[in-house]
């Protein structure tokens, strides 16, 4: 197989086939529309919190396999975390595009991207919801500074 | 003879592979780049104003690259090509020089299938002049809607900007059609022939439109040159986009006034070297046989449309093998993005192009957010059919 079919094993294929469960929120607490102006990718992150915690994250994923899964690992794994630990997720991504460094904790799931490190010309899909997380919860007031 | 392949250094190494990439860019002629070498090491020098005997001779090689495009164009005169920078900068000199000429409230009509090129700088031109912009609608096939052109066109129209070619789709518009109801009115009528020049000579006398752009790289040129032609008149007419040198007939610090065209729209030193691989390229495209290519392109193309009709999730948008189009052919896969697709397939060495192809209102009139395309060129051949069908064979099991 080639690093291109590594790209797309079982594991990033069925966390893509769950960005359907994200849908639109009822009381989301900040929104957020990213985009890729030059492929035109478009993810739209909401979050509601509880609290201090992120509660829901629902939106919508207009973009490639990539996209999608990367926001679907979102809408799994931000719920229960603090706002700082969700926004952390952007650094996890960053590292493990940049030199393939492994994300720990409650963001390991992110290691499903490893083989799309060795791909510079897509690093940008797996990272665009994570930017839409970041400015999303970067906006409310009393966030973590970026 | 040479096989058409034999003519294109990437194509006949491989290094090119399956290239089905040829509406984003064509691959670059033998003898462009041979026209370009010689240049470069044996002629180079500004061109336009030395008198000593290798500027003359600079001079010549220029200007006979403008009356090489002129010939291919179908130009009563080479003075009406005008050297840019592409089918972009064209456009924008357009906008700018006959915009100049344009009141609050006078109306452009754009067609909705536009590339970006041709519809962003006359929103532009909307934002600075405070004209107004209206859309020709396409029809299911992408087609601009001829029959909705009467219905937009008032008083206060001067302008008609619409594509030859669609380089999502390939289909190509009666342009003929919307220059006689155009001329009719006294509107003026910009085609956009980025496409159409790579697929046989143009005659923008017999279409009977006012300006008329190309692009070198999508017509086996080089990068970085395209040409605006339009009717003598209306360059005569036409105020200058961008000042400088070699554009002037007198400069003094109260006034300057203008060179005639095209040397008024090409100010500075223009891109001589690829002016002139873009005259190579213009002599090369007009010695080709084009219905012998044509028969050739059109086979490929109902070879491609077997392919994508044969496989279950997939939609092919545009018009029919029958149509009046170009072997530019878009297609989408349900469930499986463009992106994807063009990784999976050009990780087996097929070239495709996935996105918006800078046609986002056309990508909108057919609900989607993207397509996958592919393009043919005169250097195409069965074996490249078979390997798309190879390579998408494979990505639809990946992505399955
Ligand atoms: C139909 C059409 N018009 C205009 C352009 C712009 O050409 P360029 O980028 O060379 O200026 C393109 C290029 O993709 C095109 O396909």
């Amino acid at each position: 197989m080639s690093g291109t079919d590594d790209l797309y094993d079982a594991r990033i294929k069925q966390l893509a086939a769950r960005t359907a469960g994200l849908g639109p929120l009822e009381h989301a607490h900040c929104r957020h529309e990213a985009d890729n102006f030059l492929c035109g990718d478009r993810v739209t992150v909401e979050v509601e919190l509880d609290g201090g915690a992120v509660k829901r994250v629902g939106g919508r994923v207009r973009g490639c396999l990539l996209v999608q899964a990367a926001a679907a690992l979102i809408g799994e794994t931000a719920p229960g975390l603090d706002r700082a630990a969700a926004m952390d997720g952007i650094r996890h991504a960053r590292a493990l595009m940049a030199d393939g460094t492994p994300a720990t904790g409650a963001w390991e799931g992110l290691n499903a991207f490893t083989p799309a490190h060795g791909l510079k010309h897509r690093h940008d899909c797996v990272l665009l919801p994570f930017e839409a997380l970041e400015a999303c919860l970067g906006g409310i007031s009393g966030a973590q500074p970026r | 003879m040479l096989s058409h392949s034999d003519q294109f250094p990437a194509v006949a190494s491989g290094l090119a592979g399956t290239y089905l990439d040829n509406a984003a860019t064509t691959q670059i002629a033998a003898s462009v780049l041979a026209r370009m070498a010689a240049f470069e090491t044996a002629g180079r020098a500004n061109v336009k104003r030395g008198i000593y005997p290798l500027a003359i001779q600079a001079t010549q090689a220029f200007e006979g690259a403008r009356a090489a495009v002129a010939r291919y164009l179908g130009a009563g005169d080479s003075n009406e090509v005008v050297f840019t920078s592409g089918a972009t900068a064209a456009v924008n000199l357009v906008a700018h020089g006959f915009g100049a000429g344009l009141a609050a409230g006078d109306e452009i009509i754009v067609g909705e299938g536009e590339h970006h090129a041709n519809i962003v700088p006359w929103q532009m031109l909307r934002d600075r002049a405070g004209v107004v912009l209206k859309v020709l609608p396409v029809d299911d096939r992408g087609y601009p809607r001829i029959d909705a052109l009467a219905g937009l066109i008032t008083e206060r129209t001067r302008l008609i900007a619409v594509t030859h070619a669609s380089n999502v789709t390939g289909a190509v518009t009666d342009v003929a059609a919307i220059c006689d109801m155009a001329r009719a009115k006294g509107v003026r009528v910009l085609v956009d022939g980025a496409q159409m020049a790579a697929h046989g000579a143009v005659d923008v006398t017999a279409l009977g439109c006012d300006f008329y752009v190309v692009t070198g790289h999508k017509m086996f040129g080089p990068t970085g040159v395209g040409v605006l032609w339009a009717r003598a008149e209306v360059l005569d007419a036409m105020a200058p986009f961008m000042g400088g040198g070699e554009m002037i007939r007198r400069v003094t610090f109260e006034e300057t006034t203008y060179a005639p065209p095209p040397h008024r729209f090409e100010a500075g030193t223009p891109p001589v070297t690829q002016a002139i691989g873009l005259g190579a390229a213009a002599d090369m495209l007009l010695a080709t046989d084009w219905p012998e290519v044509r028969s050739r392109e059109w086979n490929l193309l109902g070879g491609l449309m077997d392919v994508l009709d044969a496989r279950d999730r997939v939609t092919v948008i545009g018009p029919g093998a029958d149509d009046r189009r170009l072997p530019i052919l878009s297609f989408t896969v349900a469930g499986a993005h463009p992106h994807d697709l063009c990784e999976l397939m050009g990780a087996r060495g097929v070239a495709l192009r996935g996105g918006h192809h800078c046609a986002q209102p056309l990508m909108d009139r057919f609900g989607v957010e993207a397509t996958t395309r592919a393009s043919l060129a005169l250097y195409n051949t069965p074996a490249d059919v078979d390997a798309f069908s190879d390579a998408l064979d494979h990505a639809l099991t990946v992505l399955s």
